[in-house]
């Protein structure tokens, strides 16, 4: 458990996630009322890392659910194996056959066998998906529901109870309560407006791009072998290049993967030749790279 | 705190955020859980908790400092020394004997009152004077001076006076009596930021908390022909916002046509393989058309606004529609369907209204429009699309030539009419309405926003 934000901050760091005391506060309250946290921003800010360090630094196990249009209880929750099921009756026939062995009626024998019929609906059966795993796992975890905005607005719907129970009822065994609430952390890209409902049930986070130092932190901690001169030119650079009327704003993983690139390039410092052949890597739409290229001037001192 | 907490969730709600009482909980479970003096964290707390959207945090933070004004801070800056404490308290009380047990004096808590003490204070120094009459934010000058003037300054600078007599006769030098004396002065300026903040923040809750809230109610029942610039643009969010409720409605309806019924021979037929026993269920699918759509929208002055936002609507649903062809027309018509396709929306409308092959300074004539129309359109016309018509007929003593909209008509699933006039209105001048009527599966009037809706959702739900 995190003890308070300041906490988060230096263990999330030993993960090498640098963020802000803010973020922290947020994070640790997450934990403290063990409500579902929300994170919002755009795209390549650290939403999914965040939930994925979190449970690193609370060495709790991680669990990640992808949405995605379509997605659905049997994807998200549990499914009946049917296959196995199936393949238990054709090897039980035998012993199915001495269960029904002297049976006079018809409606006797199924008397019989429906007295058998929760060893077919058992536990052994279920097929448990990552919410149900969340549930049931013998040590705290980290749940983490990634875009959920692409999910349909019924699974939303479906969500918001397993979220403010944490309890699963499966028909044909019972309800299935949480050992530990586990920490529920839900990215979304607002593809589209998440309900009011599932926002009131959760704390809100809003992440956006850092501001200069910080990135550079970031980019210090995340890239090994980077110079610092070469780290700061690089996030000026794209720190002016994200003011530019782009198509796709640049994120932080743009900007570590530029970092590496240039690394990897043995590239000294960052001047105007580098930065055009290397655009490619941050913008990720021709209009954008044009548009850059056309700007290099105020890119690069 | 708490109180002061909930005041501001009051003033959230004022300003237009929808903050639930269970919210309202989860604020205050939060604040037992941060440390109060770090402001930074009090902050973190109170946003992750209260504002749930992307838009409602410039509200937040324009009405947090409003609220929680030199928090952290103690009550302003320049609390005297405790050793100068000390000496105040125990003059004063040898002053007043008598009260000791009675209210602070006005002195004593300038001097050394903390936020929460002057909050107090100023509160029923407003009381005292009301603030009852307090709207706009011109008067707030007004106001913070009727309450600041409502405390007894001359009883407390006789109450001074007094004080520094005394602290002389005890011995104490002069430059730390005058020390003392600048101190009350810094600390009464002080006091009243103090004061203009709070009227500030009144005057922040009252002016929106009246407006703000019902103010998207009132631009979806305004004419669309009445709006001003500002208004116009929050009327571009909130057609979009429609838009996005009608989409999700639509998919929804997608969805659930999946479930439909079960399909047994379609069942037997999939479980062969498993021996006829039924391990995959089949259901019947319920078969529901995608629309078709030709809107043809009147761009003549007189109708243009609510083209606009048809066109902006229907520029949003595009993707639930099968087909979608758009018109605009003044005398002549002319076809706009690529600029949508291929522009932004905001673009591609404003495109439409300018750049089409048209010419858009001359007089509404619908005859012709229909005419043309039936002439080269009509046969990209089938039996699942609708017309969907915006224009108020003011045919300009044209020949509304009726027989066109017919043969439209008879081909087309049906033509829908949107009129921004009211009804009463129709037929009166130079107003056709009356001749298409007959030819029409629906006329509807069009004024506001919630019109638009009605009418685009019967058309496709």
């Amino acid at each position: 458990m995190f003890r308070d934000p300041q906490d988060v901050v230096e263990r999330l760091a030993e993960q090498r996630y640098i963020c802000g005391l803010e973020t922290a506060t947020v994070i640790y309250l997450a934990q403290q009322l063990q409500k579902p946290l929300l994170v919002e921003g755009p795209a390549g800010v650290g939403k999914t890392d965040l939930g994925k360090v979190a449970a690193a630094a609370l060495k709790w196990e991680f669990i990640r659910l992808q949405c995605y249009e379509g997605l659905d209880e049997s994807k998200a929750l549990y499914e009946w194996e049917y296959a196995k099921q199936l393949l238990y009756t054709q090897i039980l026939k035998d012993v199915l056959a001495q269960e029904l062995a002297g049976v006079g009626s018809l409606a006797e024998a199924v008397e019989r066998v429906a007295r058998q019929d929760e060893v077919f609906f058992s536990r052994k059966f279920v097929v448990p998906r990552p919410l149900l795993r969340a549930i049931l796992s013998e040590r705290p975890t980290v749940l983490l529901i990634d875009e959920v905005d692409k999910s349909d607005p019924e699974f939303e719907a479906f969500l918001l109870e397993v979220l403010s129970d944490f309890q699963v009822s499966i028909p044909e065994i019972g309800t299935l309560a949480a050992r530990h609430i586990p920490m529920v952390v839900l990215t979304s890209n607002n593809a589209r407006e998440m309900s009011d409902a599932l926002k009131r049930r959760c704390l809100h986070l809003y992440l956006d791009f850092p501001g200069r130092e910080q990135e550079l932190a970031i980019v210090l901690a995340k890239v090994p072998g980077i110079r610092e001169e070469l780290a700061s030119q690089v996030v000026e650079a794209v720190y002016r290049i994200r003011r530019l009327d782009l198509k796709k704003v640049p994120g932080i993983s743009e900007t570590l993967d530029w970092a590496r690139a240039l690394v990897v390039l043995n590239a000294e410092r960052l001047d105007r030749e580098t930065l055009s052949d290397t655009l490619n890597v941050i913008l990720k739409y021709e209009k954008d790279i044009t548009k850059a290229r056309e700007n290099l001037r105020q890119l690069v001192d | 705190m708490q109180e002061r907490v909930l005041e501001f969730i009051e003033g959230l709600r004022g300003a237009g955020l929808a903050v639930s009482p269970a919210e309202a909980v989860d604020a205050l479970r939060a604040l037992t859980q941060v440390d109060f003096i770090d402001p930074a964290s009090f902050k973190a707390a109170l946003r992750a908790t209260l504002v749930k959207r992307g838009r409602d945090l410039p509200v937040f933070e324009e009405l947090f400092p409003l609220y929680f004004y030199g928090l952290g801070s103690g009550a302003g800056e320049g609390i005297p020394d405790e050793e100068t404490l000390e000496a105040l308290r125990e003059e004063m009380g040898n002053g007043r004997a008598g009260e000791r047990d009675g209210p602070a004096s006005l002195l004593m808590m300038l001097m050394a009152g903390q936020g929460g003490e002057w909050e107090t204070l100023i509160r029923q120094g407003a009381r005292g004077a009301g603030t009852s009459q307090l709207y706009t934010r011109q008067q707030i000058g007004m106001y913070t001076r009727r309450i600041f003037e409502h405390f007894d300054w001359e009883g407390a600078e006789r109450e001074l006076e007094e004080l520094l007599r005394r602290l002389e006769e005890r011995g104490w030098d002069p430059q730390r009596l005058r020390e003392l004396r600048q101190l009350f002065e810094e600390r009464r300026e002080e006091f009243r930021a103090w004061v203009r903040h709070y009227v500030e923040r009144e005057q922040a809750l009252r002016s929106r908390g009246a407006s703000r809230s019902d103010r998207a109610r009132r631009l979806m029942a305004k004419p669309l022909s009445e709006l001003d610039e500002a208004e116009l643009q929050l009327m571009r969010e909130a057609v979009y916002q429609l838009a996005r409720r009608l989409r999700n409605k639509l998919a929804l309806r997608e969805k659930q046509a999946r479930r439909g019924r079960l399909d047994v021979k379609g069942t037997l037929r999939r479980n062969m393989q498993h021996g006829g026993i039924p391990f995959q269920l089949v259901t019947r699918r319920r078969k529901r058309e995608k629309v078709e759509l030709f809107v043809l929208c009147d761009v003549s002055s007189s109708v243009a606004r609510v083209s606009q936002f048809m066109l902006r609507f229907v520029y949003t649903i595009q993707d639930c529609l099968a087909r979608m062809r758009s018109f605009v027309f003044v005398d002549e018509l002319g076809e706009v369907t690529s600029f949508f396709a291929e522009e932004s929306i905001e673009e591609g409308v404003r495109r439409a209204l300018h750049e089409a092959d048209i010419v858009y300074y001359a007089r509404s004539d619908f005859g012709s429009v229909f005419r043309q129309f039936r002439d080269e359109y009509l046969q990209d016309v089938g039996y699942r699309t609708y017309i969907l018509i915006i224009g108020d007929a003011r045919n300009n003593q044209n020949d509304p030539c009726a027989e066109a909209l017919e043969s439209m008509a008879r081909r087309s699933r049906g033509i829908i009419w949107l009129n921004p006039e009211p009804r009463p209105f129709w037929d009166t001048g130079d107003s056709v309405m009356g001749d298409y009527l007959p030819h029409l599966k629906e006329a509807r009037v069009c004024r506001n926003l919630e019109d638009l809706e009605r009418a685009v959702s019967s058309l496709l739900l």
